[in-house]
């Protein structure tokens, strides 16, 4: 492995590539310090930019923004206490706390330094767990990987932040449509209404341009807040001896749960940093302080949604299924330079698979660069008014959505799916099932057709074969799951009605 | 069925029924066009085999979101508790959607500086020279990032000469 990872850092480490590294965790820390603006909505109005720049390249820049975005969301839930990022809800508690008692220097250092620790962990455990991955899933069939994505899709509608039921919603309008165009397999047209320029299929970017940065600024258009930066100055941004004592533990810990949670399927930043503030606060001798200013309480989060960051890549890199949206925009950006992520990326693409471990190597080290020494810049960019910041967002998605075909259905579409993400997050449907299912949609459909003829029109085929039946299995577990609530509360109300009667 | 406004936004059940509601009548246009398509069989799955699964899986959770807001007595508060500023939202909504029906006419420069002036003008009232100023600022250095440096072949429209 050693001669790989020298050759990642090869291939990482050229000038073009470096810079990209750069931009991206620069663009990355600063979505992560404005709240409003998410690392989903900065990938996707770069995509149509990546198209002139390498395969590799690319992902460097867009991977830079994902685990960049972690690191910069503390720096606004400690001095705002609002989470920069939903991965940085937990981080507010504390953080801000600390920062009102004179301490958001070490809040600040802590998390940075947290975060860097858990980031070059969990590229570690990329390392080690992708390439055995990868190899057992070349002997995955078509069953396996319909089942694989079913069960995704099904863990990502019951982890939601919102009603399951909303989420499977709208999960299957995504995945509805991403089959309109040309089927697959036999050449038939699909809901085009005769536009040619559907044939091709709706675009990923207008549909997450849409969805994620022009329904997100629809959003902030309706209030009216201003942010409150605390008024302390910044200093001894080095935590201390007592701090170090502290925190060593915790940070260890949360970064492996954090890489652990990163994996599954809907996992990702937000849930690995609930989670390891509330393992911390169970394992704390002294839980009563959590909530008032604990810095365990802001480093065991800020690891945990760094670490998940590099977990949520190892499905993407060893068996080519995206697990929540955001790693979704790396698939897709991916697909859009003709790079399938998978089981065979690392024979047929080696540069790619180790220059992007490599990169993240150097980017945690650019991000500690980035995030201790220019605290400063950042709580400047705290500060700039959203009247420029917005129409800036709504340009850059224009642009960005005609540069690709340079076709005005394109920029339809985006405001299109504008709308709709703003109607069904104002109607409370959750919007990142959707760009999952839709990314994964074409997938699913080939697979199933595929295993449907493999078996004859036998449906056995997902119940006979161990993976298939053990990923059925869990994701009938899941919908049941769901049930349970529902059919307890519809039992409550019936005894309630014989009470009555 | 009217709707009830709740702090400047409609009630859930409103909400909830109406979402039902559409989405049934979505799945009921889906499953129709999935049957033209060809549904064909388990051994050999036509174009609509799994646009009708997934359609109607869709429309009966819309249904069952439908008769649970029906059942609903709760007249809970909508996703925003805050007064919403419609008039911005409307406003951007439409700047957008001109200049996406002008760009091609009037062409990159003309509909960027336009945009930029009404959307900053829209989102604080104030003096125009700085806003105007600001917007040509920007319409420029864009035009220079995109078309000459990244070479992005943006509309001319009534300015040939750039």
């Amino acid at each position: 492995m050693g001669a790989e990872i020298l050759y990642g850092f090869k291939v990482a480490t050229t000038p073009e590539n470096l810079v990209f590294c750069f931009i991206g965790v620069l663009l990355g820390t600063l979505v992560g310090v404005l709240p409003g603006i998410g690392p989903a909505g900065a990938m996707a109005l770069l995509l149509p930019i990546s198209l002139k720049i390498t395969p590799l390249g690319t992902f460097i820049m867009l991977a830079g923004i994902y685990y960049g975005s972690m690191y910069g969301g503390s720096t606004t839930s400690i001095l705002v206490s609002i989470p920069g990022e939903p991965a940085s809800v937990m981080t507010c508690i504390d953080g801000y706390q600390m920062a009102l008692k004179g301490r958001a220097g070490p809040a600040l250092g802590i998390s940075a330094i947290g975060s860097f620790i858990a980031g070059t962990i969990s590229v570690i455990g990329l390392m080690v767990f992708a390439l055995p991955l990868a190899k057992g899933a070349l002997k995955f069939g078509p069953p396996e990987f319909f089942c694989l994505v079913l069960m995704g899709l099904t863990l990502v509608t019951y982890l939601s932040q919102k009603s399951a039921e909303k989420a499977f919603m709208s999960a299957l309008i995504g995945m509805l449509l991403s089959w309109v165009g040309i089927d697959l397999i036999n050449g038939q047209s699909r809901f085009t209404f005769g536009i040619m320029e559907l044939n091709d299929g709706v675009g990923v970017i207008p549909l997450v341009m849409g969805l994620f940065g022009i329904s997100e600024v629809f959003m902030e258009l309706e209030k009216d807040e201003r942010i409150e930066v605390i008024k302390t100055k910044i200093k001894n941004l080095l935590p201390d001896r007592e701090d170090w004592r502290q925190c060593t533990g915790p940070i260890l810990r949360c970064s492996v749960l954090g890489f652990l949670l990163g994996i599954i399927p809907g996992g990702g930043g937000i849930i690995a940093n609930f989670m390891a503030y509330i393992m911390e606060k169970r394992l704390s001798k002294h839980p009563e302080r959590f909530g008032t200013g604990e810095i365990v309480g802001v480093a065991a989060p800020e690891s945990a949604n760094n670490a998940a960051a590099g977990g949520a890549l190892i499905p993407l890199l060893s068996l080519g299924i995206p697990m929540n949206a955001t790693v979704a925009l790396l698939f897709a950006a991916l697909l859009i330079h003709g790079v399938r992520p998978g089981p065979l990326l690392i024979q047929e693409h080696p540069d790619i698979f180790w220059g992007i471990i490599a990169s993240m190597y150097i980017g945690n080290v650019l991000l500690l660069v980035l995030n201790l020494p220019l605290i400063g810049l950042w709580v400047k960019v705290l500060k700039l008014p959203y009247r420029i910041i917005f129409p800036m967002v709504l340009l850059f998605c224009l642009i960005g959505a005609y540069a690709i075909n340079l076709s005005t259905l394109d920029l339809k579409l985006m405001l299109g799916f504008g709308v709709l993400g703003y109607l069904m997050r104002k109607f409370d449907f959750d919007t990142a099932p959707l760009v999952l299912a839709f990314i994964l949609g074409p997938m699913m459909e080939v697979s199933m057709r595929q295993a449907l003829l493999l078996s004859q029109g036998s449906f056995s085929i997902f119940f006979t074969r161990p993976l298939s039946a053990a990923c059925l299995g869990i994701a009938a577990l899941l919908l049941l799951a769901n049930l349970i609530p529902f059919l307890k509360q519809r039992r409550k109300k019936l005894e309630e009605i014989q009470i009555k009667e | 069925m009217g709707l009830r406004r709740v702090n400047g936004w409609i009630s859930k059940k409103d909400a909830d029924l109406w979402t039902g509601l559409f989405l049934m009548v979505l799945s009921g246009a889906i499953i129709r066009e999935a049957i033209d398509l060809e549904v064909g069989n388990p051994s050999n799955p036509g174009s609509g085999f799994m646009i009708l699964g997934a359609s109607a899986v869709l429309g009966l959770l819309a249904l069952h979101q439908f008769i649970k807001s029906l059942r609903s007595f709760k007249h809970k508060q909508g996703a925003a508790a805050e007064e919403i500023h419609w008039g911005r939202i409307v406003a951007v909504v439409s700047a957008n959607a001109l200049y996406i029906f002008l760009l091609q006419l009037l062409g990159y420069l003309v509909c960027t500086f336009l945009f930029l002036s009404f959307c900053f003008q829209v989102l604080e009232r104030g003096r125009w020279i700085p806003r105007v100023i600001g917007s040509a600022l920007t319409t420029f250095i864009t035009y220079l990032l995109f078309a000459r440096l990244l070479q992005l072949n943006l509309p001319k429209g009534v300015v040939p000469f750039f």
